[in-house]
């Protein structure tokens, strides 16, 4: 039985123990999002760039961006046959909304209420109506969009913002259960937000990794009992870094790479990676027109010997010999940003594009989305059973403890069966220890890092675990495969070598056994 | 009116210029643009750099006016760009920069010719161009080659305009007088005292810290303000060690460091290159950074001549809970004004607010940076969300948007309408017109009262005599009360003088109160971190977050004990000067000189300073300690001049970082211990914590008890000084008196008229300091 239909079984079951309680309701939604999509969160400081990199994600001008603080409302983008947006409102107590992901689950309180979706541009694009954003536990947006098929993005108020009430939301649905005791039983009474993400990108713009406050805030939305295998970092706004070079995300890549070697980083993250959002989702608006303009700015490189790109203002100035309209100059810029016109210029400039569509994959390319891609689809949809696994076991563990009933103890022990079994959560774990210092495997930090590649840190198939390149030949593969077990097992049988590391390699050594059984 | 010393400049353009010429005589909008230069120029350049000597003779130094005015520019690469356009653009950026805050000039006024350039023009690329001042004689001071081209400039009194209140030259030409006159009654103590003074004033800086967050663009600000790369600035790396950028006629640097053992800082004369390589990094090379205490880079640049010093400091991160937050407070409370720069990618964070709260009530002259504005196009969102930040946080500082890039295009590519669309030039002039004046004013105002005081002195020695020789019935009642007087300065000078006495005790009580302090927020602090390492579940997993609460906690303490220190020094200054001010005036030796003028016609008394001078940085807080003491100008003159002076050293300004790293450090030994037992890991995590604090608390309790040593120091000086001229003045005023009994008749008229004559020289001086 797969590792799925063993977490389907038993929330099943706890559903039937648990019928007519208030537990129900997590429950019930727990078993649906098993065979629904990974529930990942983007995450981060105030103006980290989360909604654009959500946009980019998406595909979509969809989330709202501005230069102030604008994300005030945890806000659940999921596949849906057409554009439709829904408001949890807030409780006013006692009932709760256990409302469902999925529209019409409905549940107590004011229950969802579908709002407008505005999609004219430069409007927010959710409309909370009548609604302030106080009132609004959450809002929940649905697009055709083929992105989020296999993933719902969560996108997520920033931390340490100047209004402490937003910065307590993002908090508390980051961190389920912790924070004060009020906030507790706050969420107590809620029944439950809704909350709890299977995975977490967490964004950063800040350069350097001793920003002791950028790590405390996300050291407090770290999800307590959780690995790094759950979170990627992402430099965002990686355009930023250099204003006005070209070879910013270059500059970018230097960064990520700094900050991976960092402890207290690789303690909740995989790894990071640099994104220019703005360059990312510009495939969702930049057409003929735009790019005509484009044309023209990059034909009339200055006007009275002031380059046209020295500075925003001067871009967006009246220029009555540039053909490009005020209007559709200041829009470019929206979309672009400085740096993004820069690159995108010089591209025309040098002939290397020559249309729209031509523009938008050069600038894509150079945005660090498809490394993004490939990089969540590694760390998250690949294991997406296992995220989920994990989630929803926690969840289970909560609702037993909370409401302890009668059953609740042959749940538990069907629970703890199905985590020993589940070799891939022993991996996860275990990686998770290795990553946290906790598994005090006495080991030095190359074969610290073989440890982890073996356990899926930089991906699951068994090239990326043995860190060979992905064209390696398969007798190769078996060779170094049969090496890594013999290791392994030597180790875990070495009466000598520490406990903890001997269980280390025991676990390592079940990987490579099945491994080889996959491999042949 | 004064006349003013400075009644002729010197333009000289070092270089193959042919353009200079151009800009200079060409084209009438040139010609005025440099008339206007020049006029600015004259009242700016206020004597800076001017490194004129006075000798027992008492020569005014206007005859030795030196360069001051060193300008350069970093040579421009593009070929096409070189020439006329670059010159223009230096000549109308210092236009642009001068004229703003200047008054437009009269109408009516005489304007000045500019001479033609009498050189024929050889090449086409500059390197320099120096601004000389020439005294009133029109003197030549440069020496010029065959690439040179000088053109000379008369401005008269009139076309200047109104002396301005801080128009230095004047000041200092003033002061050279009474140096003069101390010179010539004899008074080698005053006129030691003086000359101590005009040095002061003459050098007098405004120091500007310049805090932020990293990566926000300190550096960029810096170096775009003085137009010219005296910081390193790097999209990746960022700065580690706090710089001190002061004008000097040619680049140096010099590296302060303080290897281990040693008991006080070395200085290291190196390259500027290699001060850009040490100031450069990334956070987690400040280990090995340690013995570094800081960089100091002196560069030719006007602003800087003009009397400021820039100090750039490493970004804090997370506000109060940075471990180096104390350090740049420090650095804060030691500066006369703070630019506090965040860029307009975002509002102001939460903690960024928090600390910029903070630095503003160590040093209350804020001004706000906005940088970046030509890259964020939502700047001006940002620029009103940041005021409304400010506004609600009660902080009354400017925010100015700036631009690096838009600032350099502009002075490269001759572009004034650049150059002021990127803030920078006004931000100069604030920075010139504000700060610096205000700095320059303070010193002013300081050797003003000293010069008064010493014409007070001096003129009691003619006052006295001529009494006698006036009525000589009652010299011998004359005598013996200046006898009186003597024997009263006499035993001020001794060892057992009652300012004396609270002086030692009141600073050995002070030494006891501060150690106490020191100690007792040490334990808080200790005790607080115990308890929080011992209600921890997982110090090893949460040691971020102890680790930045006791941080915070910790520049918390530091900052509440230096506040505690300060006050306490100025509480004792206070106490001495009061029972000195009480002998002093018992003595009688020196008489009220206003007393012996004409009223004040309408002028503010000198005590009636305007407001924003009581809260003007450290100098302040004890001018105002002193002024609460009902204390009359001369001791609070004296005590604040010293107040202002204690941050001149360098030491305080670059504080040690040292403490901050061992954190870090902790952290890492933390998470790779083996130890898995909780308590085992407590204890552990306790160490790590009590070592930094010990680190930190040894480099606090160094730093205190040199401040207390130099609080000492100085108010010994000061009054022992005091006490000396008090005792001087008392004996010649009895030695003349009775010089004056043996006189004849005729040699008594004599001396009456010569006595008058000195006398109205004195009071014609004196009357020029009401």
């Amino acid at each position: 039985m797969s590792l799925r239909s063993d977490i389907r079984a038993l929330l099943t079951d706890a559903v039937d123990a648990y019928r007519g309680s208030p537990a129900e309701g997590i429950l019930r939604q727990e078993l649906r999002s098993v065979d629904g999509p990974l529930r990942v969160a983007i995450a981060g400081r105030v103006k980290a760039g989360k909604s654009t990199l959500l946009n980019a994600l998406v595909g979509e001008q969809i989330a709202a961006t501005d230069a102030g603080e604008c994300t005030r409302v945890v806000t659940w983008y999921s596949y849906g046959p057409r554009h439709a947006a829904w408001a949890d409102p807030r409780p006013d107590g006692g009932a709760g909304i256990l409302g469902s992901i999925h529209p019409g689950g409905g549940g107590g309180g004011g229950g969802p209420v579908e709002i407008p979706l505005c999609r004219a541009p430069g409007g927010a694009p959710v409309d909370l109506g009548a609604y302030a954003a106080e009132e609004v536990e959450r809002l929940r947006v649905e697009l055709p969009s083929e992105q989020l098929r296999r993933l719902t993005l969560i996108d997520t108020p920033g931390i340490a913002s100047l209004s402490t009430e937003v910065s307590r939301r993002s908090h508390a649905f980051l961190v389920p259960g912790t924070g004060t005791e009020e906030e507790a039983q706050d969420e107590d009474q809620d029944g439950d937000d809704g909350g709890g993400a299977d995975a977490v990108i967490y964004l950063m713009r800040h350069l350097h990794t001793t920003d002791v406050s950028f790590l405390e805030a996300f050291r407090q939305t770290g999800l307590r009992g959780t690995a790094p295998a759950h979170a990627v970092g992402v430099l965002s706004r990686a355009d930023e870094i250099a204003p006005g070079q070209a070879e910013s995300i270059d500059l970018a890549r230097r960064v990520t790479a700094g900050m991976g070697r960092d402890p207290r980083l690789r303690a909740l993250v995989q790894t990071v990676v640099p994104v220019a959002g703005l360059l990312a989702q510009c495939g969702s608006w930049l057409g003929e027109r735009e790019f005509a303009a484009l044309v023209s700015v990059a034909g009339q490189p200055a006007v009275d010997g002031v380059p046209l790109l020295l500075s925003v203002d001067r871009f967006r100035a009246a220029h009555p010999r540039i053909a490009a309209a005020v209007g559709d100059r200041s829009a470019l810029l929206a979309g672009l940003g400085l740096a993004g016109l820069r690159i995108a210029v010089a591209l025309i400039e040098t002939g290397q594009v020559t249309d729209a569509s031509g523009l938008v994959a050069e600038l894509q390319q150079r945005s660090g989305l498809p490394e993004l891609r490939a990089l969540l689809e590694r760390q998250f949809t690949d294991r997406a059973d296992v995220l989920k696994a994990q989630t929803a076991l926690r969840r289970l563990d909560a609702v037993l403890d909370a409401y302890p009933i009668r059953s609740a103890e042959a749940l538990r022990t069907r629970r703890e069966r199905i985590e020993a079994g589940a070799h891939a959560l022993a991996e996860l774990r275990l990686l998770g220890e290795l990553r946290l210092g906790e598994a005090d495997a006495d080991v030095d930090d190359d074969q610290r890092e073989a440890m982890e590649l073996l356990l899926g840190a930089a991906g699951g198939d068994v090239t990326a675990r043995l860190g060979l390149p992905p064209d390696t030949p398969a007798a190769d593969v078996h060779a170094a495969l049969r090496a890594a077990l013999d290791h392994y097992r030597r180790l875990s049988e070495n009466r000598l070598a520490p406990r903890p590391l001997r269980r280390a390699a025991a676990t390592l050594r079940r990987t490579c056994e099945g491994l080889l059984a996959g491999n042949g | 009116m004064v006349t003013r010393p400075l009644a002729g400049l010197l333009f000289v353009v070092v270089g193959r210029p042919k353009v200079s010429h151009i800009a200079l005589n060409g084209r009438s909008w040139a010609r005025r643009r440099t008339q206007r230069l020049l006029k600015a120029y004259s009242k700016l350049t206020q004597g800076a750099g001017q490194t004129g000597s006075w000798g027992s003779g008492g020569c005014p130094s206007g005859q030795k006016s030196a360069e001051g005015m060193g300008l350069e520019r970093p040579a421009i690469g593009d070929a096409a760009s070189r020439g006329q356009g670059t010159h223009l653009a230096a000549l109308s950026s210092v236009a642009t920069q001068h004229l703003r805050w200047l008054p437009p000039p009269p109408r009516d006024a005489r304007t000045p010719t500019p001479l033609l350039d009498p050189y024929p023009i050889v090449g086409r690329s500059y390197r320099k161009i120096y601004i000389h001042h020439a005294d009133e004689n029109y003197k030549v001071v440069s020496v010029r080659t065959s690439h040179e081209v000088s053109v000379e400039v008369s401005v008269s009194t009139a076309a200047a305009g109104p002396p301005a209140a801080s128009a230095s030259p004047a000041v200092l030409s003033l002061l050279d007088a009474v140096i003069l006159e101390a010179g010539r009654h004899g008074r080698a103590d005053l006129q030691a005292r003086l000359a101590h003074e005009r040095e002061r004033l003459a050098a007098a800086s405004c120091r500007v810290v310049v805090v932020g967050e990293f990566k926000k663009g300190k550096s960029e600000l810096v170096n775009a303000l003085l137009d010219m790369r005296a910081c390193a600035a790097d999209p990746v790396e960022t700065t580690v060690v706090p710089t001190l950028i002061r004008h000097a006629t040619s680049s140096t640097a010099t590296a302060i460091t303080e290897p281990d053992g040693a008991a006080s800082p070395a200085r290291t004369r190196i390259s500027l290159a290699e001060a850009h390589r040490l100031m450069l990094g990334t956070p987690e090379d400040i280990v090995d950074r340690t013995a570094i205490r800081g960089v100091e880079i002196g560069v030719p640049c006007d602003i800087l001549a003009a009397g400021l010093t820039l100090i750039d400091t490493p970004g804090v991160n997370g506000g109060l809970a940075d471990a180096r937050a104390a350090v740049t407070l420090q650095t804060v409370a030691d500066a006369d004004a703070l630019v506090f720069v965040s860029d307009a990618s975002q509002e102001y964070s939460a903690p960024e607010l928090e600390f910029l709260r903070r630095a503003a009530q160590i040093c209350p002259v804020v001004v706000c940076a906005l940088t970046k504005i030509d890259f964020y196009p939502q700047w001006r969102n940002i620029l009103d969300l940041d005021r409304g930040h400010l506004r609600r946080a009660g902080i009354d500082a400017p925010v100015f948007p700036l631009s690096a890039p838009l600032r350099h295009h502009g002075l490269r590519a001759a572009l004034p309408e650049i150059d002021t669309e990127s803030g920078y030039p006004a931000f100069a002039v604030h920075i010139r017109s504000e700060l610096v004046e205000h700095c320059r004013e303070r010193a002013r105002r300081d050797a003003d009262e000293g010069a008064r005081d010493s014409l007070a002195q001096i003129m009691a020695e003619p006052l006295a005599e001529r009494a006698a020789l006036d009525d000589p019935a009652t010299t011998r009642a004359l005598l013996s009360q200046l006898r009186a007087a003597e024997a009263h300065a006499q035993t001020m000078t001794s060892a057992t003088a009652r300012w004396q006495r609270t002086l030692r005790e009141g600073s050995t009580r002070m030494q006891r109160r501060v150690a106490d302090d020191l100690s007792q927020r040490l334990r808080a602090v200790e005790d607080e971190f115990r308890k929080s390492v011992e209600i921890n579940d997982d110090p090893a997993r949460t040691w971020d977050e102890l680790y930045a609460g006791l941080c915070e906690q910790n520049n918390r303490a530091l900052m509440a004990h230096r506040d505690m220190l300060e006050a306490e020094g100025a509480a004792l200054a206070r106490r001495v000067a009061a029972v000195f001010q009480v002998d002093e005036t018992a003595s009688g030796v020196v008489p009220d000189i206003s007393a012996m003028l004409p009223p004040a016609c309408g002028q503010p008394a000198p005590d009636g300073l305007d407001p924003q001078f009581r809260t003007y940085g450290r100098g302040a807080l004890w001018s105002n300690a002193l002024r609460s003491g009902a204390i009359s100008m001369m001791p609070i003159h004296l005590v604040s001049a010293f107040g202002a002076l204690a941050g001149l050293s360098l030491a305080p300004l670059l504080a040690p970082a040292g403490g901050a790293v061992m954190l870090v450090v902790a952290h890492r030994t933390l998470r790779a211990s083996r130890e898995s037992q909780l308590s085992a890991q407590r204890a552990q995590a306790r160490r790590a914590g009590e070592n930094y604090l010990q680190k930190s608390w040894s480099l606090e309790y160094e730093h205190s008890k040199r401040r207390q040593q130099d609080i000492d120091q100085a108010l010994v000086n000061i009054f022992t000084d005091r006490a000396a001229e008090l005792a001087t003045s008392a004996r010649r005023n009895l030695t003349s008196v009775a010089r004056s009994i043996k006189a004849t008749d005729a040699e008594r008229r004599a001396r009456i008229a010569a006595l008058d004559a000195e006398i109205s020289r004195i009071r014609t001086l004196a009357e020029r300091y009401r």
